[in-house]
């Protein structure tokens, strides 16, 4: 009887405790924003890193040399004025005056080189950074505000990297004096806020650089210090925390919003839901042409037609996307409308192409064989990633219709890079964000091939000598057509099959006001952001 | 009972090394290699795989690897994150107190609620409230961690809006993930309690408390509880462990800083530094604790003695 009274007490005390702390009302202080951010961070070097949400912190902290906004149209940024010569193998660069680093550094044409040849040296272990900076030559300083860069051969994106964070410059002082802490403790760049703190897989704090006055006039409408005087990006990685974390007051901006709960926060008052077609890569499947069976043209133009995207997009992404039609999504530059007509979802198609190349269910099993042989693709994925599980078993179900048996290999992270880099599956996912149409050289070109990020390990002299082209092409007409039979080769090939063009979507506050998405939205820019009324 | 300690203390350095020596192996035996998850999708090619493995350190023989790191061990140098470049020490010590704080909190919840209910349910036996106790008991150990969790968000931080649903460092963001994660053990320990209070109310001694006209009270607190307490202490101090561990879960969906998330994100990325220095921590508090229950016993049970 006792035991029971006393046990009520304890309850009753601890429910008062909480209506106490309840009482405590949760709000955010007006002029500091907190966004719930996805991903982890690596490093806080963005000349380094291999996460684009260090991508999305440091563009708050780093100015680019220019600003890109919308897709293929730049802006002034650290970079005033560039000339680029006939076969883009040169940029000339003025550079704005009287812009001072964190640390006071001055800003000039040594910083733009020591950074560009930081990112070079391979000691640097530079990951988008050097993938942006493309044949890389040499940074020649003029004077002060003037630097040529030189490729060893022509590079047209090379606008559209430098208006990117992973190539923004950085301070050479702080490199030089924080040596191996440099991006580990500290960075330091020219951007509207300083890093204040980092604590791994927990939050960025950054603080506002009071001196700031080299704001773009033309993009956000003014050009002195930022709006907010913080921002704490805090580090959620289970979205649904993430989405209460907005619900409830404790974050007023969230990224990767889940496509399930998109619907219902657009209904609410309280919040905004920002969707933008996302640039670069949707989500597709890659086919290896160098193991059976999609070694084979028919079955990889089989697998192609037997998959049913709008079925994917309502199943998978709660009807959020539209099919994927080409290795550059709808509103790339230089993505050809023409490639929604290649390979469309035509299961008998796929039946006869397949019945033609002589697989035939001669068992009665539902799988075709040929030669005593099922007709049996390995599909690997990682199995820690709930929509790789979701696009797998898909797939698999569509395959199966046309008599294609897809076994699943779900693995952890290093298994299956171990496996697919090694070329044991038929199949893998995948997934990419860029803004530049050079891109496509991740998923084609041959030098990729070996286990490297072209794990189609698809080889074509006439494939890389069209990437090469366009690249090589400054004239954005010309380069627009080139890249139009890049995509018109791989799909007669038959190299990928792409599933969906997917929406990036953010929530904030409805109050949240002046947010620009930058790098066709990959990177929302808060330094003219504020909170109304 | 010094002597004893100092055996025990002894012992458990064997037991630590051991410990360490199989996370080393293990790490080295599962597929994958850590230069590649560093450099993940976007590796360009062999020649940057290279440098990176140089620069992990993981190019030298086995066995140098890990007696360099022994040695390192000894000076107090636990080396730096792989993946991250941060001291490894200074990482644990960062989460340190704020996994314990849940894991303590959570403990005490499922201790109050777990011997509480034990209690209850035993007096009662075989009464409806018997039989509601254990229901609830066993919805406590069947609820998964992350359902609770998230029902808990709903309920408290998004519908009431009492609770904030992510961080921590004060009492109010540590009462939710510390709920889900004592109510788990919870329910384990009432239906512990539970039989180990029937088992000790049937014996003879407390026919004979009860014929003595002992009152109630002292008979279930003096005589029955103490002695239904010996198997629950060992049990605790399992729970304890398991919570520790437990919080990984917990941590990730409160967006909680603390040594459970690190753990498996270091072992995911195969940060080998990260994850040995961390295993070190962990394998020292379960020896610790297993003394510390063992001292327990002492004060618990008269009838135990070391010497």
């Amino acid at each position: 009887m006792l035991a029971r009274r006393r046990l009520a007490t304890v309850l009753a005390l601890m429910l008062v405790l909480v209506m106490a702390l309840g009482a405590t009302p949760i709000s955010a202080q007006s002029n500091e924003l907190h966004y719930g951010i996805y991903n982890n961070v690596d490093t806080l070097d963005p000349n380094v890193t291999t996460f684009s949400s260090v991508g999305i912190i440091m563009m708050q902290v780093f100015n680019p040399l220019v600003y890109q906004d919308p897709l293929g149209t730049f802006h002034p940024g650290l970079a005033t004025a560039w000339e680029i010569n006939e076969d883009a193998t040169e940029y000339t660069f003025t550079l704005r005056e009287g812009v001072t680093f964190h640390d006071g550094t001055p800003f000039n044409a040594e910083a733009v080189k020591f950074t560009f040849d930081r990112i070079a040296d391979p000691e640097t272990v530079s990951q988008l950074g050097i993938s942006l900076l493309g044949p890389y030559q040499e940074t020649e300083v003029i004077d002060d505000y003037t630097v040529v860069v030189r490729f060893s051969s022509p590079y047209a994106p090379f606008l559209n990297s430098v208006s990117t964070p992973y190539l923004a410059p950085t301070s050479p002082t702080a490199v030089e004096t924080l040596g191996d802490d440099y991006g580990v403790t500290s960075v330091v760049g020219t951007g509207p806020f300083r890093l204040e703190s980092y604590v791994p897989n927990s939050e960025v704090v950054l603080t506002r650089y009071e001196d700031y006055n080299w704001g773009s006039e033309e993009l956000f409408g003014m050009s002195g210090p930022a709006n907010f005087e913080r921002i704490v990006f805090r580090i959620i990685q289970e979205p649904a925390t993430r989405l209460a974390a907005l619900e409830s007051g404790e974050v007023q901006f969230i990224d990767d919003v889940p496509e399930l709960d998109v619907a219902r926060l657009q209904e609410d008052p309280n919040f905004e839901v920002i969707q933008i077609e996302q640039p670069g890569h949707g989500y597709s499947l890659m086919m290896n042409v160098e193991r059976e069976p999609t070694s084979e043209l028919a079955v990889r133009r089989a697998i192609a037609h037997a998959i049913n995207k709008e079925g994917l997009i309502e199943v998978v992404f709660n009807g959020y996307g539209t099919p994927g039609c080409s290795a550059l999504t709808k509103v790339m530059f230089g993505y050809d409308p023409a490639t929604c007509d290649y390979l469309l979802y035509d299961p008998e198609l796929s039946r006869s192409i397949l019945e033609e190349a002589g697989w035939v269910d001669s068992d009665g099993d539902g799988i075709r064989e040929r030669d005593g042989q099922p007709l049996q693709i390995q599909h690997w994925y990682r199995a820690d990633s709930p929509l790789n599980v979701a696009l797998a078993t898909y797939m698999q179900a569509e395959l199966a219709q046309v008599g294609i048996e897809m076994v699943l290999n779900g693995a952890s992270q290093s298994g299956y890079f171990d496996a697919v880099r090694a070329g044991e599956h038929n199949t893998q996912g995948w997934w990419d964000t860029w803004t530049d149409p050079d891109g496509m050289r991740v998923l084609f070109h041959s030098s990729n091939a070996d286990g490297g990020t072209n794990r189609n390990r698809y080889r074509s002299e006439q494939m890389d000598e069209l990437l090469a082209a366009a690249a090589s092409t400054a004239n954005p007409d010309e380069r627009a057509e080139l890249y139009a039979q890049v995509q018109k080769l791989a799909a007669d090939d038959a190299v990928m099959v792409y599933l969906v063009d997917p929406y990036i979507f953010y929530a904030s506050v409805a109050s949240l006001d002046g947010v620009t998405y930058l790098g066709g939205g990959n990177l929302p820019y808060f330094y003219a952001a504020s909170f109304s009324g | 009972m010094t002597r004893y300690l100092i055996n025990r203390l002894l012992q458990a350095v064997p037991t630590v090394l051991l410990v360490s020596i199989l996370v080393f192996l293990m790490l080295h035996l599962i597929p994958g290699d850590p230069a590649e998850i560093f450099l993940g999708e976007r590796q360009t090619s062999p020649e940057q795989l290279e440098i990176v493995r140089e620069q992990m350190g993981l190019n030298r023989p086995l066995h140098v690897q890990y007696l360099d790191y022994l040695a390192n061990v000894m000076r107090g140098n636990l080396g730096n994150s792989l993946n991250n470049g941060r001291p490894v020490l200074g990482e644990i010590l960062t989460r340190l107190p704020h996994t314990l704080e849940l894991t303590i909190a959570a403990l005490a919840i499922s201790t109050i609620i777990g011997i509480g209910v034990g209690i209850i349910a035993a007096l009662r036996h075989n009464t409806i409230i018997d039989t509601v106790a254990m229901m609830l008991a066993l919805v406590g150990i069947s609820m998964p961690v992350y359902w609770s969790s998230l029902l808990l968000i709903v309920l408290f931080s998004i519908n009431l809006r009492w609770l904030p649903p992510i961080g921590q460092g004060s009492l109010d963001r540590l009462i939710m993930p510390a709920l889900a994660l004592g109510l788990l053990s919870a329910g384990s320990l009432a239906r512990l309690v539970r039989s180990s209070m029937l088992e000790v109310l049937s014996q003879d001694y407390i026919l004979t408390a009860r014929s003595k006209g002992l009152h109630q009270r002292r008979i279930i607190f003096r005589h029955t509880l103490r002695n239904a307490l010996i198997p629950v202490i060992t049990i605790l101090g399992l729970t304890f462990g398991q919570l520790l561990s437990g919080a990984v879960l917990t941590e990730t969906i409160f967006a909680r800083l603390g040594l459970g998330r690190m753990y498996v994100e270091a072992i995911l990325n195969k940060d080998f530094t990260l994850v040995q220095g961390t295993t070190l921590f962990v394998a020292l508090a379960y020896v610790f604790i297993n003394i510390a229950i063992d001292v327990l016993y002492v004060y618990v049970d008269p009838r135990i003695k070391y010497d």
